[in-house]
């Protein structure tokens, strides 16, 4: 694997409400992502994905285990320079694209990271420009951020996180409240971002089908790591995720329906033209 | 039976000024009485704005919507009396959540109705049961609940106030794979034993496969295609050049024939798939 970028080591995180109930949402979480690698964190709502992004950005910090980002601890007591140098490696992009816009023309908005950081003018604009065409935003960046629509919305808010050049983006539930163009927009963002500028990413979605894009599915289920590999191995098993209340591919659905009922297959595919090879393949030889 | 009908509907925002957008042009529509209609569209295609004039929220220009055959703007005074009949449920009506206890918040339409407090308490277990509401839920506030929680608390809101026909714009927005099932098995409920007619609006054509009897798609404020699932669904060419598809099984149903299996070209759903691939595969069909 490439060198590791993030490494949580029995990762705990325990809310405490103001009656002193406790609520653990993750429970000795172990994992490593490598620097460059595009992940896909699947779980439903409540099951501890949320604060996991929540600890990346240093919102919160490990009640016990450990969390390393970039080679740096995570924990409470943190100089303020050292939760900055970690929010700086690794940007977020959130639910809500109507919450995450502060300046009245686009560009302005994708600056304003960058100004923050104390980035020299003509960088800045080198800087705005390049995410915005990243993004594909670029034509728009006069618009006012409210004419935009959902999925415009969030690629500005993706472009901002960009200009801040951090080494790994966390997406967390950033396509949950865009139409399906609007996320089919953004989730070509993504990849572009993994495939062509090797960003590390970290997905954090419920959609099994934004999941499969990935090149790593972790399924959270209870605080717990319930499952990690690669798509085709995590939605092999569609009883368990079924279980967790996950959705799986409708091909694989299929299969697996299949298989029930007495035919089994040599493999399990999860894409369409995967799935109707197999099934295809068995129809021909049977019909010989 | 036709319960509701839009003859002709037009409205425009902003009329007569530089920034005039026409959101629904010449919709003509009739919805089944007990039905579950679909209504599928791109963000701006004109869908909240046709639902919100299905219970009289806004005002056509033009044209007429029929109630049981009657213009309910025929007389204006009378609108909130259709507001009872036709029950809204907004995007994300969670947030709209206000009272001090999930029961309190649920009585709040019955109440506004004027019904006695042993026909509000009856009203607001069948809702909450309708909609999967806990009743150990009822004496919390809302505010305590989980998002998932929260949207049934309102949508039983609305439930409860009986109406003949409930409009729901995407109920399942954001919710997670079970949260999204929660909400479609309970509307399914809802209609089956109450008889009431369910029209929906939900961008996933799975679940729209799975619950409704007709769909109607809507693009650039206007009705594009109406009709039975076979209707719309088996017409995956003029779906697709909108921007829209046929579910994930139907498509890989037509690679399937593509490659010389006898199936028939209207499946939609994974059950309907697995019945009719089985005995060309030998496996045992009546498992």
């Amino acid at each position: 694997m490439a060198e590791p970028f993030i490494i949580a080591d029995n990762l705990s995180y325990t809310y405490t409400d103001g009656d002193g109930g406790e609520t653990a949402a993750l429970k000795n979480v172990s994992f490593t992502v490598g620097r460059g690698e595009y992940v896909a964190v699947l779980g439903h709502n409540g099951s501890g994905k949320s604060t996991l992004a929540k600890l990346l950005n240093v919102i919160l910090v490990p009640t016990s285990g450990s969390l390393t980002v970039a080679g740096k601890p995570i924990f409470d007591g943190m100089s303020d320079d050292e939760v900055f140098d970690v929010r700086r490696k690794v940007g977020m992009v959130f639910q809500n694209p109507d919450n995450q816009l502060v300046a009245t023309i686009v560009e302005e908005d994708v600056a304003f990271g960058p100004e923050n950081l104390g980035i020299p003018r003509d960088e800045i604009r080198l800087r705005v420009d390049d995410a915005l065409r990243t993004v594909g935003m670029y034509e728009h960046r006069d618009s006012q951020p409210h004419r935009l629509s959902g999925g415009q919305k969030q690629r500005v808010a993706i472009a901002g996180v960009i200009a801040m050049m951090p080494e790994c983006i966390v997406f967390d539930e950033s396509t949950a409240m865009l139409d399906p163009r609007g996320r089919a927009e953004v989730m070509r963002t993504i990849r572009r971002l993994s495939d062509d500028f090797g960003m590390t990413i970290l997905h954090i979605t419920h959609y099994m089908d934004e999941a499969v894009m990935a090149d790593r599915v972790m399924v959270i289920n209870d605080g717990e790591l319930y499952a990690d590999g690669t798509p085709k191995e995590v939605f092999r098993d569609v009883g368990a995720l079924r279980r967790v209340g996950l959705d799986v591919p409708q091909g694989r659905e299929l299969m697996d329906a299949l298989e029930q009922n007495g035919v089994s297959f040599a493999d399990s595919p999860i894409d369409n033209a995967g799935c109707a090879a197999l099934i295809l393949e068995r129809y021909r030889s049977r019909s010989k | 039976m036709t319960i509701l009908e839009l003859s002709d509907v037009c409205y425009t925002y902003d009329s007569g000024t530089p920034m005039a957008h026409e959101a629904l042009s010449h919709i003509n529509l009739k919805i089944e009485k007990g039905s579950m209609t679909g209504l599928i569209g791109h963000t701006g295609c004109g869908k909240s704005t046709l639902l919100r004039m299905l219970n009289g929220l806004t005002k056509p220009d033009s044209g007429k919507i029929l109630l049981d055959g009657h213009d309910i703007w025929e007389d204006p005074k009378q609108i909130s009396a259709v507001r009872f009949r036709v029950g809204l449920v907004m995007q994300y009506p969670e947030y709209q959540l206000f009272d001090e206890t999930v029961r309190a918040d649920i009585a709040y339409g019955p109440r506004n109705m004027g019904l006695d407090d042993a026909e509000i308490a009856a009203r607001v277990a069948e809702a909450a049961s309708f909609a999967g509401v806990d009743a150990s839920l009822l004496d919390k506030s809302p505010f305590e609940l989980s998002g998932g929680q929260k949207r049934r608390v309102a949508i039983a809101g609305v439930m409860a106030m009986r109406p003949e026909i409930l409009v729901l714009d995407e109920p399942a927005a954001g919710l997670d794979p079970r949260g999204r099932e929660d909400i479609f098995e309970g509307l399914a409920r809802y209609r089956a034993e109450s008889g009431a007619t369910v029209i929906v609006v939900s961008h996933s054509m799975e679940d729209m496969a799975r619950y409704c009897d007709y769909l109607a798609v809507m693009n650039d404020g206007e009705i594009f295609l109406r009709g039975t699932q076979r209707e719309v669904f088996g017409k995956s060419d003029a779906l697709q050049s909108i921007g829209l598809d046929v579910p994930d099984i139907t498509r890989l149903c037509a690679l399937l024939r593509e490659g010389g299996m006898p199936l028939p070209d209207d499946i939609y759903t994974v059950e309907a798939a697995t019945a009719a691939i089985l005995p060309l595969l030998g496996g045992d069909a009546d498992a």
